[in-house]
């Protein structure tokens, strides 16, 4: 019943509510800062506070559960039955631990104790369907996305596609700083080449300036007298510096499904545009932006805006994690040393954990040390926990 | 009417309010949803909450005069809560003011929340209703010692 895609809803990212009632009918509202999945048909929910919810389930022990998916922000209803009470045992002592590292985290010397647990049988669970407004066309999301782009990496230049049939048409659903009317079609033509292009070899494309290509390419047409010379007063007449010059093609991906292509030119004068942002990054950026896509269906602009925002922000944010010489320099068994260190263990218990000697520890911390150019072993720490590189050593170890 | 002086600063308070409302249907089934905005009412000591006219159409036919309701108040900064228990006294189309303090509400969550998609604020006035609840009992939720406990505070005004 608690299936994989809405396992994220019990991660606690945001909080839930639990509705009960009483034998005469009154309903009651609490607030949960988690709600744990036992199993697949099984959730807890830790009592710390909670009064008049454990009476209510005293009486009656059908409870209603709402909680927020993070990915899409979508309300979920879990309704469930109290099985048992719990005041001890692994789950116990499980969600015991987690209030306590919550709590740790937060500063809080005594934070109340865990009273039970208290285990619901799932009877169904619903998405609040009914909560979520009226989609938005794609029109208008890729436009929210464009703005964003334009803002965020300058992209002022821009145009989305969709695939539109298994055989590889593409639809124009949104552009940005291209000219109006007549024009408008004649200068959307090098974007939907490149799109084509992006989708057939479904990888990013950057083309740098090959404005002075193409008119080579289009003179030896005309004057062969083939078709499709340069005729467009967008790609012939306008300065130099004004036209179109490198462009950049950026598929868009929801997980392994293509959904959209983003196409963008600049200008001769800004042609080191694209250059600043590297393959790995928009291929990243393609992924985030494809979950957004999705999320943002159902939200009105601006928060389809901030949606997209979120997304840009953190693909670069992942990036710069990836790129970091912490992965790109150390070695795996060096990286797993600097998590070990900056967790504050020893040198004996690192080498204990990892089963080497002390020497090579200290080995190793003096090569880390000088590939990361930090000074001490607090430098250390200070850099791998604000860099957020603090993950769970003992799965680092590719390479 | 009244409804303690802590409730009624909470309700004056520039923070952005999460807010659920809970009805238990005759055959004991629960009924949840998010609300939009609570309003209260000085005068009538009554509260109007906002809630989408689709989730109203899901009980409008368990839920009667008389019938028990629950709204949670929660702050989306801090999370001071509280929990008005009472009964129902009708639904109304949004009028105007309802409609200003709608948009009040949801302005003051862009504010507060600028960098965050915020579900509340995903809604337009006209899709809502305005549930109108007589507040009997009021509830500190706040988590801490007195969470759950009733206010004993109460005044002669709001």
């Amino acid at each position: 019943m608690l299936t994989t895609p809405i396992l994220p809803l019990f991660d606690g990212i945001f909080p839930s509510t639990i509705v009960t009632a009483s034998a005469d009918g009154t309903p009651n509202l609490a607030n949960l800062s988690r709600i744990w999945a036992v199993d697949a048909a099984r959730v807890a929910v830790a009592d710390q506070l909670l009064r008049k919810t454990a009476r209510n389930l005293d009486e009656n022990p059908v409870a209603l559960l709402r909680l927020v998916h993070p990915q899409d922000f979508t309300h979920w209803e879990v309704e469930a039955r109290r099985l048992r009470v719990e005041t001890e045992g692994s789950l116990f002592e499980r969600i015991r631990q987690d209030l306590l590292a919550v709590s740790w985290m937060a500063g809080e010397e005594n934070p109340p104790p865990l009273r039970s647990v208290f285990v619901f049988q799932v009877l169904s669970v619903r998405p609040c369907l009914e909560e979520m407004p009226a989609a938005a066309p794609l029109s208008e999301r890729f436009g929210a996305l464009l703005e964003e782009l334009a803002d965020r990496l300058g992209w002022s230049r821009a145009s989305c596609w969709i695939p539109e049939t298994e055989d590889g048409g593409l639809k124009p659903v949104a552009s940005r700083g291209m000219p109006p009317g007549k024009g408008a079609e004649e200068a959307m033509e090098p974007m939907r080449r490149l799109a084509v292009l992006a989708r057939t070899e479904r990888r990013v494309i950057r083309l740098r300036n090959i404005r002075s290509q193409l008119r080579y390419v289009h003179s030896i047409r005309k004057e062969s007298g083939l078709p499709g010379g340069l005729k467009s007063e967008y790609l012939g007449e306008q300065p130099e510096h004004e036209l179109a010059a490198s462009f950049l093609g950026v598929p868009v991906f929801s997980g392994e499904g293509l959904v959209g292509i983003v196409c963008c030119e600049a200008t001769t004068a800004e042609a080191d545009l694209f250059d600043r942002s590297e393959d790995g990054f928009l291929r990243l950026l393609g992924a985030r932006i494809g979950d957004a896509v999705g999320a943002a269906e159902p939200l009105p602009e601006a928060d389809r805006r901030l949606l997209f925002r979120q997304a840009i922000e953190r693909a670069a944010m992942e990036w710069a994690k990836r790129t970091d010489p912490f992965h790109t320099v150390l070695s795996a068994r060096e990286r797993q040393v600097a998590v070990f260190a900056a967790k504050g263990l020893t040198n004996e218990e690192i080498a204990k954990s990892l089963f080497i000697s002390k020497r090579t520890v200290t080995t190793h911390l003096e090569r880390i040390y000088q590939k990361l150019e930090v000074g001490s072993r607090s430098a250390l720490t200070r850099y791998v926990v604000e860099k957020g590189l603090d993950g769970d050593p003992a799965h680092d170890l590719a390479p | 009417m009244s409804w303690p002086d802590a409730f009624g600063r909470f309700l004056e308070r520039e923070v952005p309010k999460f807010i659920h409302l809970a009805a238990c249907r005759p055959d004991r089934a629960l009924f949840s949803c998010r609300a939009y905005a609570c309003r209260p009412e000085a005068e009538s000591g009554a509260f109007r909450v906002y809630i989408r006219n689709v989730q109203w159409q899901r009980i409008r036919e368990d839920v009667r005069s008389g019938s028990r309701l629950a709204v949670l108040l929660t702050s989306g900064v801090d999370n001071e809560s509280y929990q008005v228990k009472g009964t129902f006294a009708g639904v109304q189309a949004m009028d105007t003011e309802d409609c200003a303090f709608l948009k009040r509400e949801q302005n003051r969550i862009r504010i507060a929340l600028p960098d965050m998609f915020v579900p509340p604020i995903a809604v337009a006035p006209m899709e809502c209703v305005s549930v109108i609840l007589v507040g009997n009992t009021y509830y500190i939720q706040t988590p801490g010692p007195s969470a759950g406990c009733p206010i004993p505070e109460r005044s002669g005004t709001s």
